[in-house]
């Protein structure tokens, strides 16, 4: 494979790269078009129903503006939060319903605007024949900007938007039929850290990357036994394109990356998937199988130069071109069974597997063409290539049985599992192959107390064994123990507790490891009998600690030791008279462990003031503060006010 | 002969009762008392849904539901019906992929969670996803405290103001799952966003490949960057990694973030290092 690929490179050089320009509004771009089209699609159905009387339709309209000021590291809170100051769409919900072509036409979306890092709108057709269509529409940004974090090197701007589109065909009873295609696109920009030259160079990265899937989804609706075949198709591509940022080496190195380049191309071009599920229930039978088969096929090509001047260009140039052709497959095959039986009036049998195969092996041929100048005239050229190859197989199987006894108010269950995951994998030619099965048994038992609605009651414990080990970090014992109470006082009280403790180890001539985690709770509210007013309280406490022996790089033998001693509460309420609503929540939040201590506080106050004719006006407060005890470099207080106007119409 | 004729009159009589006292109550019945809630779930989107499979399932609604009301007709007291529909009778329509939640999947039975703690009845005419009630995570924080309590943590998956929703990653009812996570076919639940991570890989990152993404992540809530189950990267990598090369001097700040050089974690189409996308 590797000498097919070798024969198949083209002649190598300096000159052979060409790639596309840096475009960091691309993404931006991209989005504003998707945007522009859906609304397009809006208003097209809009302008479609016109006819139609106005009192067909119903639904809520709002939008708000809000400010924001913020003290300390903004971009802290944005690499939290991500909020910003302006106009963003709080609800759209239309509704029209009819007895024409269009029975049922729906349109829901939040979150447009620059104010919010996230968007979605949902369009429903639905027509008198039998035929529907869908179309979903969401984009959710990410930005990450630490300045006192270890991945204060990196930084993320960037937007993942999901179109889907359905077309269902519900006109023969017996078979719904359904056509749908499904993308995701992700677009903007990285900044991180390339070793290159024995330094670290700070570089850009364009994100171009699509995945678009088509499915053909049949559903059976008359048979006993309703059974679902999903088939699809899909491609993904990636064309992500580094820059130099044109700023200094991150150690202060005097050496200077001048250009990085790239046209390398990873294309999936054939992801078939198919997916089947049978589902059945009667009285005394529930049982449902799920089985997933897919395969996908990695093309790898293209070549990507980099050029650094050694001492800013004094010294010299040392260019550097990589140009790789590289496959890989993967088949995947997934399974779960599940099975339920009422044995007698109070017996009840529960059966369920797991199943999960993967196989893949890969291939790369890389040629490296590398390049050193004086300034004052003269090179040197070589050339080196690398082949390589791997693969990597893996299976997991499980299987749990569990049988429950019901009486009038209560319950006892128990049961036993057994599973197996098998890995052998060999990352490359240069590294040993490595083949393990790990098994493991384990057991429940649990009870439940419900005499009435008013009170639950369920403790649960359960255990698992293990041996051997793929990970070193595995555990070679689990044990886990949960207490829930739920509780419906009367005149509008509950109070909910819930406790959990997990514990897992493993022998320290594997890695000494000893994690505990502990969250537990308490939450009170209540409401009026009318619904108009409620307040509650919450409190939530999650210790956690991990221990694990460490080998250093220098063969040192350490601890690596992780702890949380979480505390969280949050105070919540609202009430309502005929014209005036306040809606408000305050949380308080502080991990006093000893790893990475935090104090942080939100709250939001809304005021509303319902007029006439379905009208609401709104005034928002928003509050978020973040302090870090070892450092400051990334605290934050932001303070956001805005108003907002809603109408809801039938 | 005269005798004959009154048995048969007879007979017929009371065949006439039995054939009455057996013909279900309509909903047209209801709505000579009930008809502004006749009216408002005939127009709505379980009455519409019914309509769509057959007209005489929107006739027997009212019955399918509150029970027979053969009793109530003649007494109309709230005695003698069933006010709140029992749970068995949602299943009666809903066999199937909609009832893989009364014997397969305990949990939820276990503690008395019904189809109307989060499903409406469809007595409005609002329009929500599955007739849900509330938000998915309005409706699971109910229960799931601790895990609702995640989503304030300081990184957590977020819709700016609003929490991720439950339904995107769970499959509440018992079919298509994987544990409690749905069975989707880009092969994991966080890959339907995060396409890019979905490889195959020319070197892929193991630990991804065997126990997904939590191995490294905590997908609701974390107090650490990036959802990250360590606050330092190093530590998280060293876990694992015990053959690291001595020139690596992790006291120096250069070397406390892996993913500085090793930029490729998720898997590499380049370098076995991972220091290449």
């Amino acid at each position: 494979m590797v000498q097919l690929l070798r024969r198949s490179f083209v002649e190598l050089s300096f000159s052979g790269n060409d790639s596309q320009p840096h475009h960091p509004a691309k993404g931006i771009c991209m989005t504003r078009a998707i945007q522009f089209l859906f609304l397009f699609v809006v208003a097209l159905c809009v302008a479609a129903a016109s006819p139609l009387a106005a009192q067909d339709w119903s639904g809520n309209i709002g939008a708000a503006y809000i400010w924001q000021d913020a003290d300390g590291n903004e971009d802290s809170f944005r690499s939290q939060i991500d909020l910003q100051e302006g106009f963003f769409l709080e609800d759209l919900n239309l509704l029209y319903r009819g007895e024409g072509a269009i029975s049922e036409f729906t349109i829901d979306a939040w979150g447009f605007g620059d104010a919010n890092p996230a968007e979605a709108a949902k369009l429903g057709l639905e027509f008198g024949t039998g035929f529907s269509f869908y179309f979903d529409y969401d984009r959710r940004s990410s930005f990450f900007n630490l300045a006192g974090s270890d991945l204060a090197e990196r930084q993320d701007d960037w937007d993942i938007t999901r179109y889907r589109g359905e077309f269902v065909v519900d006109a023969w009873r017996p078979l719904q039929i359904s056509l749908a295609y499904h993308a995701v696109d992700r677009e903007g920009t990285v900044k991180r850290p390339l070793y290159g030259l024995n330094e670290l160079y700070p570089i850009g990265i364009d994100l171009d990357e699509a995945m678009h899937e088509w499915t053909l989804r049949l559903v059976t609706r008359t048979l006993p036994v309703r059974l679902e075949f999903e088939q699809s198709m899909a491609t993904y591509t990636r064309k992500n394109r580094p820059f130099a940022t044109g700023e200094p080496a991150i150690g202060g190195d005097p050496d200077e990356l001048a250009n990085i380049t790239s046209n390398v191309v990873d294309e999936m071009d054939s992801v078939p998937t198919t997916r089947f599920i049978a589902s059945y229930s009667s009285k005394n039978f529930e049982g449902v199988a799920s089985l997933l088969w897919r395969s996908s096929e990695l093309d790898v090509s293209g070549s990507e130069s980099e050029t650094f001047l050694i001492g800013g260009g004094d010294i010299g140039t040392w260019e550097m071109v990589d140009r790789a052709l590289g496959s890989a497959e993967q088949d995947t095959f997934s399974g779960a069974l599940s099975l339920g039986f009422k044995l007698a009036s109070r017996w009840t049998l529960r059966l369920a597997g797991d199943f999960r195969d993967g196989s893949s092996n890969s291939s790369i041929a890389i040629d490296r063409l590398s390049r050193v100048t004086s300034p004052i005239g003269g090179d040197v050229t070589w050339r080196t290539s690398f082949d390589d190859a791997g693969t990597f197989d893996f299976t997991d199987s499980s299987g749990r049985l569990t049988l429950e006894y019901r009486g009038n108010s209560w319950a006892l269950w128990g049961g036993g599992s057994i599973g197996s995951r098998e890995v052998d994998w060999q990352f490359s030619e240069t590294k040993d192959r490595f083949d393990v099965e790990r098994e493991s048994t384990g057991y429940l038992l649990g009870a439940s107390w419900n005499p009435s609605k008013a009170v639950d009651l369920t403790i649960e414990f359960d255990r698992g064994d293990f041996d051997d080990y793929i990970f070193r970090i595995d555990p070679e014992t689990v044990d886990r123990a949960t207490l829930k109470l739920r509780t419906r006082l009367g005149g509008g009280w509950r109070l909910d507790l819930h406790g959990r403790h997990v514990k897992s180890d493993n022998p320290s001539e594997v890695a000494g490891l000893d994690t505990k985690a502990t969250p537990y709770g308490i939450a009170g509210s209540w409401t009026s009998s009318s619904g108009l007013s409620s307040v509650g309280l919450n409190l939530e406490q999650y210790s956690f600690k991990t221990d694990t022996g460490l080998v250093l790089p220098s063969g040192d033998f350490d601890r690596s030791i992780y702890e949380l001693d979480l505390s969280t509460v949050t105070i919540f309420g609202h009430t309502r008279s005929e014209n005036f609503g306040v809606t408000g929540s305050a949380t308080y939040l502080t991990d006093d462990g000893d790893s990475w201590p935090v104090d942080a506080w939100n709250g939001r106050l809304r005021f509303t003031y319902y007029g006439g004719s379905g009208l609401e006006y709104s005034a928002l407060v928003q509050y978020w503060s973040y302090d870090e005890v070892q450092t400051d470099l990334d605290d934050f207080d932001v303070l956001r006010y805005g108003l907002a106007v809603n109408w809801r119409f039938e | 002969m005269i005798r004959l004729r009154l048995l048969a009159v007879a007979a017929v009589l009371a065949l006439a009762t039995v054939s009455t006292a057996q013909e279900p109550v309509t909903m047209e019945t209801c709505a000579m008392c009930h008809e502004d809630e006749a009216a408002a779930f005939a127009s709505g989107p379980h009455g519409r849904a019914m309509v769509s499979v057959d007209a005489a399932v929107l006739d027997r609604s009212c019955v399918s539901c509150h029970g027979p009301a053969t009793e109530h007709i003649d007494d109309p007291t709230t005695e003698n019906i069933n006010r709140f529909p029992d749970p068995g009778a949602c299943l009666s329509c809903h066999p199937g992929r909609e009832g893989m939640t009364d014997i397969s999947t305990a949990a939820h039975v276990r503690n008395g969670v019904e189809c109307l703690d989060c499903h409406g009845t469809g007595h409005t005419k609002l329009k929500t996803d599955h007739m849900l009630t509330s938000a998915p995570h309005k409706l699971c924080a109910e229960c799931h405290l601790s895990e609702s309590g995640s989503f304030q943590m300081p990184y957590a998956h977020r819709d700016g103001t609003r929490p991720f929703e439950c339904t995107n990653c769970h499959s509440v009812h018992g079919d298509n799952r994987q544990g409690r996570l749905a069975m989707i076919g880009s092969g994991g639940v966080c890959l339907d966003c995060h396409a890019e991570k979905t490889g195959p890989f020319v070197y892929p990152h193991p630990p991804q490949q065997v126990n997904g993404c939590i191995n490294c992540h905590v997908p609701h809530g974390s107090p650490n960057p990036k959802l990250l189950t360590r606050h330092r990267v190093a530590a998280l990598c060293l876990e694992c990694h015990t053959d690291v090369p001595s020139f690596h001097d992790v006291s120096r700040p250069r070397y406390q973030s892996c993913q500085n050089c090793h930029a490729a974690v998720h898997g590499s189409n380049r370098d076995p290092r991972l220091m290449k996308e």
